[in-house]
C-alpha cells in the first residue's frame, strides 16, 4: 500500500493510553497509529495487556483510562458509546464470545445490521435478501443451517463461536475490525476457514487489527505491521518478519532490547 | 344458593381474618393489603355483570370458545345459556351438598384451608366444568371478572379417562375500584387425561387476588400448567399438584411479573405420592419499579414414590434497586431411589452479554429488552397457543 | 462380601452390608464417676443468682441474666423447625452442675482429676502429651466448668486470652460487658435467651491487634452428669487485622433420658480479621430404637463488623437426637466473607434441622455455603438456610450447594432455603439436588474389588469432601471416622 494515497486523518489513533482495571494499572502508555488498508498484528505474552486494548477500543465497561487519547477517523472515541462505536464500524471480534440463549442468531445480525444502516442513512434491508445474504456467509464459514434457528452462540463449541464472530463480521462489514484472539481454541482447518473469512475483508478502506499469541494465524492472514506489546508498553513495531523472530527469541529478549 | 344460610359461619370466618406473616406459608404474603380488602362479602341480587365490551376487554386473542365468570356466576353470553362448549364439555352447577363438603374436608386451620372456606363461603354455588372420557375437546377459553357482589368462583373440573382439554384463563377487567377475586379451582384429571392449563392474570392494578388450585392426576396423566402471574396490586396464590397415579406428569411453568406497587405471593406445593411420576417446575419472576414477588416452591416425595424424578428451575431478574424478589425452593424427601434438583438464580441482567449487544450496534435500552425478553422466552416459547406468546412478550416487556 | 464365588451380590445382602455399617454403637458412651455440685432441678429467679453467686460474677452480668431469663418467660419454644419431640419440661432440669474440686481448682494438669484426664483419654482428646505433640490448646469444659487449660504462656506471649468464661468474668469484665450479646442479644430467640439467664461457662477467646494465633484453640465440651443441660457460652473477638482458627468437639455418655443443650457461640471479627471456626459434634444421638440422646438447640452467630474481614464456619455434624442449628454470619463491613460448611449425618431415628443464614449488609460482601446432608435409617435430616441480600449490598455475590443423599427407603432428606434479594446488582445462585447414593458408583467400586463397606464409605467421603478440606488437618481425620463410624451398615 502506498502511503502517499492514504488520507492524512488514520482510522485508529493510540496516544500515550493508560488504562486501570480495579484500580490497577494495565496499559502503561500505548501508541498505535492504524491506517486504512493496514493489516496489523499485536503480540506478547499473557497478561501484557493485549485484550484490554481491543476492549478498550470497542467501549467495554469497566476499564478507566487514565490519561491518553484514543481517535478513530480523527473522532474522539472515549466520548462514544459501544453501539455507537459499532455504528461507526468498528468491530470487536470477542475472545470469548458469549453465549446469549433466548436471543435468536439471526435476529441479533439483522438488528445490528440495521442499526449500522440507519447510522450510514441506508434503508433498512429487506428479509429475504437478508437471509440470502447470512446463508452465503455461512456457506463461506461452513456453518450448519441449524444455526438460523438458535440462541447467540447457543451451544456451540469453541471453534463454532468463532466462525461465528467472522461471520458477524462479514456481514456488518465493519470499517475497523479487532480480531481478540480469534485463532485460540482452532484447529488446523478451522483456522483455514477463519482465516479465508478475515482475507475476505481486507481492502483498501478498512483495516485489521489482529491480537494473537502465537505466529501461526499470521501465515494465513499476513500482516503489514507487527506490534510487540509487554507489560502495558509497545515495546517493539517491525514488519511480519518481526513475528517470525519473536517465534524464535521470545518476549524476554523484547525485554532485554529495551532495556538495553 | 347457600349464601343466606352462611352467613353466620361467614361471620366467624371474618372473625378468624386472613393468615398473617407469622404463618410461615404468608411469610411473603402482602398481608397488609389483603387484610384491607372485604373477602367476606356474600354474594348480593344487586348483581350487575359486566357489560360485552367489559367482556371483550377481558378476552385473550385465542380462538376458542369462551366461557364468561363474573366472580363466582357463570355469564350468560347468549339467550341459550353460557356459550357454545366444544362437544363432550359439560358445566353445570355443582350440588349445594357438594360445595358444603368441599368446604368440610378442610379441618385443620393451615391458611390454604382458610382460602378454601372462604371461597365456598362466599359462593353463590360452585361449577363443575367435564370433559367425557375419550373426547379431545380441544381449547375452551375462561375468563374471569371481578364484579360487585358476585361472590367467589369455586370450580371442580373433571377430565374422564383419556380426556383433553386446553383450558386458557384470563383473570382481568373491573367493574369497581379495589376489587377483590377469590378463585377455588379444584380439577381432577383420570387415567391418560391431559390438561393445558394456561392461565393468564392480568387484572388492573387495583384489584387483590386470592386464589388456590388443587390438580390431582391418576395413573399417566398429564398436567401442562403455564401461570403467568401479571397484573393485580396483590395478590397470594397456591397451587397443590398431586401426582397419586403410577407414571403421572406435572409441568409447571411460571412468568411473575411485579412493577409498580405491585405485591404477588406464589407458591407451589408438587406432592409426588406414586412410583415413576415425574415433574418440572421451571419459574422465570421478574421485579421493576417497587414491585415485589415471591414464589415459594415446594417438592415432596412422599414413601413408597420410587423412582420419583423432579427438576426445579427458578430464576429471578431484578430490573431496579427498588423491587425485591424472595424465593424458597424447597425439596422434602421421604424415599431415596428418587431424583430431585433445584436450582435458582437472582440478579440483574448480565453486563457481559449487554456489552455483546451493544458491540453490535444494538443500544443499550433496545439490548436490555432483548435480553429481558430472552429470560422470560424460557416460559413464554412453551406456551403452546402461538398466538399467546407474542401477546405476552408485549406485556412483560417493561 | 460373603457370597458364593459366581453369584452377583442381591440387595438384600447389600442391605444387610448396609444395616451393620448403620449400626455402629456409640464408642464415647461411658460416666465417669465423681462427685457433682449441682443444684436441684429447677428454674426462677433464685437459681440464677445462686449461679451467678457461685460464679462470683459482677452485678452487670447478674442483671444481663435476670433481664434474659425475664424474656425467656414471655418467649414461645419455636415450632418451625422439621423435628418432633415431647415438650420439654424446663423445670425439670438441673441448671448447675460442677465437677466438685479442690477448693482453688486446679492449677496445672497433675491437679485435674486423673479420672478426668482418664475420660479425655478414652475420648481422644489431645490433653497432655498429645495436646503438646499436635499443637493444640485445649480449654476443656466437663459440665459446665473448665478444667484445665494449657498452652496459656505461649498464648498470652502473643497476647492471647484464652480462658473459661467464668474466668475472663473475673479478669476481663470490661471486654465482656463490652462485647457479650453484641452478635446474639439476650432476646434473640428462645434457647438463647435461655442460655444467656443460665449459661454457666464456655469459652472467651480475644486476638489482639494484627496477631495470627500461634496455634489452633480447642475446646472439647462434654456433658456428664444425668439430668444436666449444658448451656455453654463462647465469645470470640477476633480484633484489627487478627487470625484465629478455633476447632469444638462434643461427645455425650449415653443416657436413656433425653438431655438439653443450649449453648451459644458468638464471634466478632473486626477489620481484616479472619476467625475460622469448626466443629466436629458427636453427641450421643440416642440408640437404635430413638430413646436417649442430646436435644442439641444451638445459637451461633458471626458478625463480620470490620471492612474485609471473614467469618469461617464448618461443621461436621453426627451425633444428638435433635440437632437445631443455624451457624450464620452477618456481613456487615464492605468486602466481608461468610461461610458455611457442613457435613449433617443422621441416622436410626436422629432429626437434624440445620443450616445458616448469611446476612449481606456491606458492599461487596461475599458468602458460600457447602452443605451436605447424609440421611440413613429413619431419620429426618434437613437443611435450612435464609440468604438476605439488603439494599445497602451493592455487589453481594452467594453461592450455595445444598446436596443430599439418601441411604434408605425410610429416611427424609428436605431442602428448606430462602432467598430474599433487595438489591440489583446483587447475584445469588442456589443449586441443590437429592438423590440416592450411586448404584452405578457402588457397583464400580465393587467390580473393582471393595467390600460394600469400603465402597460407600469412599463414595460417602467423596460426597463430602469440598467441606472435609475446609477442617484442620486432625480434625478431617476424626471426621472421617466419625462419618463411617455413624453410618455403619447403612446402605442397601
Amino acid at each position: 500500500m502506498n502511503a502517499t494515497t492514504l488520507p492524512t486523518t488514520p482510522l485508529l489513533e493510540v496516544l500515550d493510553l493508560h488504562v486501570e482495571v480495579n484500580g490497577k494499572p494495565i496499559l502503561k502508555g500505548v501508541n498505535l497509529t492504524v491506517n486504512a488498508g493496514e493489516v496489523h498484528a499485536i503480540m506478547g505474552p499473557n497478561g501484557s495487556g493485549k485484550s484490554t486494548l481491543s476492549h478498550v477500543v470497542a467501549g467495554k465497561p469497566g476499564y478507566v483510562v487514565t490519561g491518553g487519547s484514543l481517535r478513530y477517523k480523527g473522532q474522539d472515541l472515549l466520548a462514544l458509546a459501544p453501539e455507537e462505536r459499532a455504528r461507526a464500524g468498528i468491530f470487536l471480534a470477542f475472545q470469548y464470545p458469549l453465549e446469549i440463549p433466548g436471543v435468536n442468531n439471526v435476529y441479533l445480525l439483522k438488528a445490528a445490521l440495521n442499526a449500522r444502516h440507519r447510522h450510514l442513512g441506508l434503508p433498512e434491508v429487506d428479509a429475504f435478501e437478508f437471509l440470502q445474504l447470512v446463508k452465503s456467509k455461512m456457506q463461506r464459514m461452513q456453518m450448519p443451517e441449524s444455526f438460523l434457528s438458535r440462541g447467540v452462540n447457543e451451544g456451540f463449541s469453541g471453534g463454532e463461536k468463532k466462525r461465528n464472530e467472522v461471520l458477524q463480521m462479514q456481514v456488518l462489514e465493519p470499517t475497523l475490525a479487532l480480531l481478540d484472539e480469534t485463532d485460540s481454541g482452532l484447529d488446523i482447518d478451522a483456522l483455514k476457514v477463519v482465516s479465508n473469512g478475515v482475507n475476505d475483508l481486507r481492502s483498501p478502506e478498512r483495516a485489521i487489527v489482529m491480537v494473537t499469541h502465537y505466529q501461526r494465524l499470521l501465515d494465513y492472514i499476513v500482516p503489514d505491521q507487527v506490534h510487540v506489546l509487554v507489560d502495558g508498553r509497545v515495546l517493539l513495531s517491525g514488519g511480519k518478519e518481526l513475528a517470525l523472530e519473536l517465534e524464535q527469541r521470545g518476549y524476554d529478549w523484547v525485554r532485554a532490547q529495551d532495556a538495553a | 344458593m347457600s349464601a343466606a344460610n352462611d352467613s353466620s359461619r361467614v361471620d366467624s370466618l371474618r372473625e378468624r381474618g386472613l393468615p398473617t406473616a407469622r404463618d410461615e406459608d404468608w411469610k411473603y404474603a402482602p398481608v397488609r393489603v389483603l387484610a384491607r380488602r372485604d373477602w367476606w362479602a356474600l354474594p348480593t341480587d344487586a348483581l350487575s355483570f359486566p357489560d360485552t365490551a367489559a367482556i371483550d376487554a377481558a378476552t385473550l386473542p385465542v380462538d376458542a370458545p369462551r366461557l364468561v365468570f363474573a366472580g363466582g356466576h357463570a355469564v350468560p353470553l347468549s339467550a341459550g345459556g353460557f356459550g357454545a362448549l366444544p362437544a363432550g364439555v359439560t358445566l353445570r352447577p355443582l350440588p349445594e351438598a357438594a360445595l358444603a363438603s368441599s368446604a368440610k374436608t378442610t379441618l385443620t386451620d393451615t391458611p390454604a384451608a382458610r382460602i378454601e372456606l372462604i371461597a365456598a363461603a362466599t359462593s353463590p354455588g360452585g361449577w363443575e366444568l367435564a370433559v367425557a372420557a375419550g373426547v379431545d375437546a380441544g381449547s375452551l377459553q375462561l375468563c374471569h371478572l371481578p364484579a360487585a357482589g358476585a361472590g367467589s368462583l369455586v370450580l371442580r373440573l373433571k377430565l374422564e379417562r383419556g380426556a383433553r382439554l386446553t383450558l386458557i384463563e384470563s383473570m382481568a377487567g373491573s367493574t369497581s375500584t379495589n376489587a377483590t377475586l377469590t378463585r377455588w379451582i379444584q380439577a381432577k384429571l383420570a387415567e391418560n387425561s391431559v390438561l393445558t392449563q394456561i392461565s393468564v392474570q392480568w387484572l388492573p392494578t387495583d384489584v387483590a387476588l386470592l386464589e388456590q388450585v388443587d390438580v390431582t392426576l391418576a395413573r399417566d396423566a398429564t398436567y401442562h400448567a403455564f401461570a403467568c402471574t401479571l397484573g393485580g396490586q396483590a395478590a397470594h396464590t397456591a397451587a397443590r399438584v398431586t401426582l397419586e397415579g403410577v407414571g403421572a406428569n406435572a409441568h409447571w411453568n411460571q412468568l411473575l411479573r411485579v412493577a409498580g406497587t405491585q405485591h404477588t405471593d406464589s407458591h407451589l406445593t408438587m406432592t409426588h405420592a406414586a412410583p415413576q411420576t415425574r415433574s418440572t417446575q421451571t419459574v422465570r419472576a421478574l421485579a421493576d419499579g417497587r414491585g415485589r414477588g415471591a414464589f415459594s416452591g415446594k417438592v415432596v416425595m412422599v414413601e413408597g414414590a420410587k423412582g420419583a424424578d423432579s427438576a426445579q428451575s427458578i430464576r429471578n431478574l431484578l430490573l431496579c434497586a427498588t423491587a425485591e424478589l424472595d424465593t424458597r425452593p424447597q425439596l422434602e424427601i421421604h424415599v431415596d431411589e428418587v431424583k430431585a434438583s433445584h436450582g435458582t438464580t437472582t440478579g440483574s441482567l448480565d453486563e457481559q452479554a449487554l456489552f455483546y449487544l451493544r458491540s453490535r450496534g444494538i443500544d443499550e435500552p433496545e439490548a436490555r429488552r432483548l435480553l429481558t425478553q430472552a429470560f422470560t422466552a424460557e416460559v413464554i416459547s412453551r406456551v403452546p397457543v402461538p398466538a399467546l406468546r407474542d401477546w405476552l412478550t408485549l406485556r412483560v416487556l417493561p | 462380601m460373603n457370597a458364593a464365588p459366581g453369584i452377583t451380590p442381591t440387595a438384600e445382602d447389600g442391605q444387610n452390608a448396609l444395616d451393620r455399617a448403620v449400626g455402629g454403637t456409640y464408642r464415647h458412651g461411658f460416666v465417669t464417676d465423681i462427685e457433682s455440685d449441682t443444684l436441684p432441678p429447677g428454674l426462677d429467679e433464685d437459681v440464677i443468682r445462686v449461679i451467678s453467686r457461685k460464679k462470683d460474677e459482677p452485678q452487670f452480668l447478674l442483671d444481663w441474666r435476670l433481664r434474659a431469663f425475664r424474656h425467656w418467660q414471655t418467649m414461645q419454644e419455636p415450632a418451625w423447625a422439621y423435628v418432633r419431640y415431647p415438650p420439654i419440661d424446663f423445670q425439670s432440669i438441673s441448671y448447675y452442675s460442677a465437677p466438685k474440686q479442690n477448693k482453688d481448682g486446679p492449677k496445672s494438669l497433675a491437679d485435674v482429676d486423673p479420672k478426668l484426664l482418664e475420660t479425655y483419654d478414652k475420648l481422644g482428646i489431645p490433653l497432655h502429651e498429645r495436646a503438646r505433640l499436635a499443637g493444640v490448646a485445649v480449654d476443656a469444659v466437663f459440665d459446665s466448668v473448665s478444667v484445665a487449660t494449657t498452652f496459656k504462656d505461649r498464648l498470652s506471649k502473643a497476647g492471647v486470652i484464652f480462658c473459661p468464661f467464668s474466668e475472663a468474668v473475673k479478669t476481663h469484665p470490661a471486654l465482656l460487658e463490652q462485647w457479650l450479646g453484641s452478635v446474639v442479644p439476650h432476646t434473640d430467640n428462645f434457647y438463647a435467651a435461655l442460655n444467656s439467664a443460665v449459661f454457666t461457662d464456655g469459652s472467651f477467646v480475644y486476638i489482639p491487634k494484627g496477631v495470627r494465633c500461634p496455634m489452633e484453640l480447642s475446646t472439647y465440651f462434654r456433658i456428664n452428669a444425668a439430668n444436666t443441660g449444658q448451656f455453654e457460652r463462647t465469645l470470640i473477638i477476633a480484633d484489627e487485622g487478627s487470625h484465629v482458627s478455633y476447632l469444638e468437639g462434643c461427645t455425650a455418655p449415653k443416657r436413656d433420658e433425653n438431655q438439653l443443650h443450649a449453648a451459644v457461640v458468638e464471634l466478632v471479627a473486626l477489620d481484616n480479621a479472619e476467625i475460622k471456626y469448626s466443629t466436629v459434634q458427636n453427641w450421643y444421638p440416642g440408640d437404635e430404637n430413638g430413646v436417649g440422646g442430646i436435644y442439641n438447640f444451638v445459637t451461633k452467630r458471626g458478625d463480620c463488623r470490620g471492612h474485609r474481614s471473614k467469618i469461617s464456619w464448618t461443621q461436621v455434624e453426627t451425633g444428638s437426637a435433635i440437632t437445631w442449628k443455624y451457624p450464620s454470619c452477618i456481613l456487615t463491613g464492605d468486602d466481608s466473607v461468610g461461610e458455611f460448611y457442613s457435613v449433617a449425618v443422621a441416622n436410626h431415628h436422629q432429626q437434624a434441622d440445620t443450616g445458616t443464614k448469611m446476612i449481606h449488609v456491606g458492599r461487596n460482601t461475599r458468602s458460600t455455603i457447602v452443605s451436605k446432608g447424609i440421611s440413613a435409617g429413619l431419620a429426618q435430616n434437613t437443611y435450612r438456610g435464609l440468604v438476605k441480600i439488603l439494599p445497602s449490598a451493592e455487589g453481594a455475590r452467594n453461592y450455595t450447594q445444598c446436596d443430599s443423599l439418601l441411604m434408605s427407603p425410610t429416611c427424609g432428606a428436605h431442602t428448606f432455603p430462602y432467598v430474599e434479594v433487595r438489591n440489583p446488582t446483587a447475584i445469588v445462585e442456589h443449586e441443590a439436588t437429592t438423590s440416592r447414593i450411586g448404584e452405578d458408583q457402588l457397583f464400580y467400586c465393587l467390580q473393582r474389588g471393595l467390600s460394600q463397606e469400603d465402597a460407600v464409605n469412599m463414595i460417602v467421603n467423596g460426597f463430602c469432601k469440598a467441606v472435609f478440606k475446609e477442617l484442620p488437618m486432625e480434625f478431617a481425620v476424626e471426621a472421617q471416622n466419625l462419618l463411617a463410624v455413624s453410618l455403619e451398615g447403612s446402605v442397601g
